[in-house]
């Protein structure tokens, strides 16, 4: 429950900068004609755009937003479906815990040079901080799929 | 044959091992990738390229159009454009036989000009077109696959998410893919049109004429659906003259759409977030794709695996067309089994070192493999159309739907034969740029 809530509320936070992404490049567009565009609006896109996927992780997961082949594993007995359940689940949550950390050790790394963006000057190291936690959150979702499928309860 | 070159193909086997287990293919290609270059060189290395990859994609402000124009077709989606724009087909097709499904090509292809998606044309295109065939008892064989194979037409109509992506791993124009994709669009819409008029030839009983309409009628819905026109020149007119880059079309564009929307009462606040949680979806999984294309890329790099390929296939003795033949048919056979876009995004960094020593226009092979997937989209055992169309006509047995869609993919084949035959049918309009 406390997973379902975190993973729609960063949806929404991913919302919020779609949102802002298209309202950003539209003045920008705007500015231009009148000879007053947004300074460091592709930049300003760009981390929005990241911080929209970063946020989007774990809901794109949960809601079964990306491409599988499936027709296959739909011929598979229900005993081989559950294997292949646990080892995907554990793949995943392997993978991504090594994301998720990986991602926080390039973040501190960042903030340790003081990096940031060319013309705003933004510090850039905060993407990697939500990409570490939508990485996270991910993790913790499939390891939560997989106690399910542990206990026996259905997975579909 | 080097180490490295066996634990790529050894990859590429495991690739296609895990697609089997059902594990979404962004992630597989992530996963092996990442394996992959661990073992080639150290998991250090390995794990500073996860994170970097994944940083890099995703602050990449070339992709940042992606979520942007798939706003702009959910808008379109959930705002009932389409409705008015098989409205203005239907009076002008209607009186015709087969006319009906006629306008459902019409529809399908002013549709995927302001929405990237297949699946939501063909969803949308089904939910208004199947019940007026039904009225005017149409076969089931026509009514349902001219609504599968239509609602195709939007990968190479721009906004094309394909194409984006294409032109993202190639790093090609956007602008010109676009401009590329309109031509061969039209094309396969008059060639599905003539399918369908020969098939009501042969079959008269499967298409009826419709009510007739006067002039007046006819330019009025035409007239009618001035926002779908407004917003499409407004996107292409922008790009094609220089005034915006693609990812300003985009928020332009979904920011056109969406005031239109909401000024016209057509755009509910539940749709609104319907339109907006759809397009993040979407997005996530296109995108997820190609981070997950650019590790397993990154991986083949260090195999040698494309620029080997590319010399193997050079000191081959056989003529450039007949290599390109070939790949048209693992794309085809690749199609049929595997989603269109996750099929590009896995072989584009094989192919396209192959395809540019040939001398072949990219531009050109993009819109050739974008048709030759979209066969992959009406045809079994995936056909992800055919079911979509399946979930709308419940009665409509699966194996009448696929019989219906053979005529449109033997149109498909003619208009690829087309494509290939006159290259500037493609390269003509970007070449004016």
């Amino acid at each position: 429950m406390l997973l379902n809530a975190l993973s729609n509320f960063m949806k929404m936070l991913s919302g919020i900068m779609l949102i802002a992404m298209m309202l950003v490049t539209c003045a920008d567009v705007a500015g231009n004609l009148f000879g007053c565009p947004v300074m460091g609006s592709e930049e300003l896109v760009s981390l929005m755009a990241a911080l929209l996927l970063a946020f989007m992780l774990p809901a794109g997961h949960r809601e079964k937003a990306h491409i599988g082949v499936d027709f296959i594993y739909l011929k598979f007995p229900p005993a081989v479906k559950a294997v292949d359940n646990v080892f995907l689940c554990i793949i995943r949550i392997v993978f991504f815990a090594f994301v998720s950390v990986e991602c926080f050790k390039y973040a501190m790394v960042l903030k340790d040079i003081g990096q940031v963006s060319a013309v705003l000057e933004l510090p850039t190291y905060y993407i990697l901080y939500a990409l570490s936690l939508g990485s996270a959150v991910l993790t913790l979702i499939v390891a939560a799929d997989l106690i399910r499928i542990v206990r026996g309860v259905s997975y579909e | 044959m080097s180490e490295f070159t066996i634990v790529g193909i050894l990859g590429i086997f495991i690739l296609i091992l895990l697609f089997f287990t059902r594990l979404a293919v962004a992630y597989a290609m992530a996963i092996v990738g990442f394996a992959g270059y661990w073992y080639l060189t150290s998991m250090n290395a390995a794990l500073t390229l996860l994170s970097r990859d994944f940083y890099d994609v995703f602050t990449s402000y070339g992709l940042a159009l992606v979520p942007l124009f798939v706003f702009m077709g959910f808008i379109a989606f959930y705002s009932g454009v389409s409705r008015k724009l098989y409205d203005m087909a239907y009076k002008l097709m209607g009186r015709i036989k087969g006319g009906l499904a006629m306008a459902t090509i019409a529809a399908c292809t002013a549709f995927g000009a302001i929405c990237g998606s297949t699946t939501a044309t063909t969803a949308t295109m089904g939910t208004i077109g199947l019940p007026e065939m039904k009225r005017y008892t149409y076969g089931d064989r026509l009514a349902t696959g001219s609504v599968a194979a239509g609602g195709g037409i939007g990968v190479l109509m721009p906004p094309s998410v394909i194409l984006i992506i294409y032109g993202i791993l190639t790093q090609l124009s956007i602008g010109k893919l676009f401009i590329a994709g309109i031509i061969p669009a039209f094309l396969i819409a008059f060639l599905f049109i003539a399918a369908i008029y020969i098939y009501c030839l042969i079959y008269p009983e499967q298409g009826a004429r419709g009510e007739k309409f006067s002039i007046g009628v006819r330019i009025k819905a035409v007239l009618e659906i001035w926002e779908t026109f407004f917003v499409f020149c407004i996107v292409m007119g922008g790009m094609f003259f220089g005034f915006f880059t693609p990812t300003k079309a985009g928020a332009v564009g979904a920011f056109s759409l969406l005031v239109i929307a909401v000024v016209q009462g057509k755009l509910s606040w539940r749709n609104f977030l319907n339109a907006v949680y759809d397009t993040l979806k979407t997005s996530c999984m296109v995108i997820m794709l190609v981070a997950g294309a650019t590790i397993f890329g990154h991986f083949l790099a260090l195999t040698r695996i494309p620029m080997e390929g590319a010399n193997l296939v050079a000191s081959l003795n056989c003529p450039p067309w007949m290599i390109i033949a070939v790949i048209c048919l693992i794309y085809f056979i690749g199609g049929c089994f595997i989603d269109a876009l996750a099929l590009i995004t896995l072989t584009i960094p094989i192919f396209y070192p192959i395809v540019t020593n040939l001398g072949y226009d990219l531009l050109w092979f993009g819109v050739v493999i974008v048709l030759i997937t979209q066969m992959g989209i009406i045809t079994p055992p995936v056909g992800v159309n055919v079911y979509i169309v399946k979930g709308i006509a419940k009665d409509t047995p699966l194996e009448e739907i696929f019989m219906g869609v053979i005529p449109f993919i033997l149109a498909l084949i003619i208009g690829t034969g087309i494509m290939i035959a006159f290259p500037s049918i493609a390269t003509f309009l970007p070449d004016l740029i």
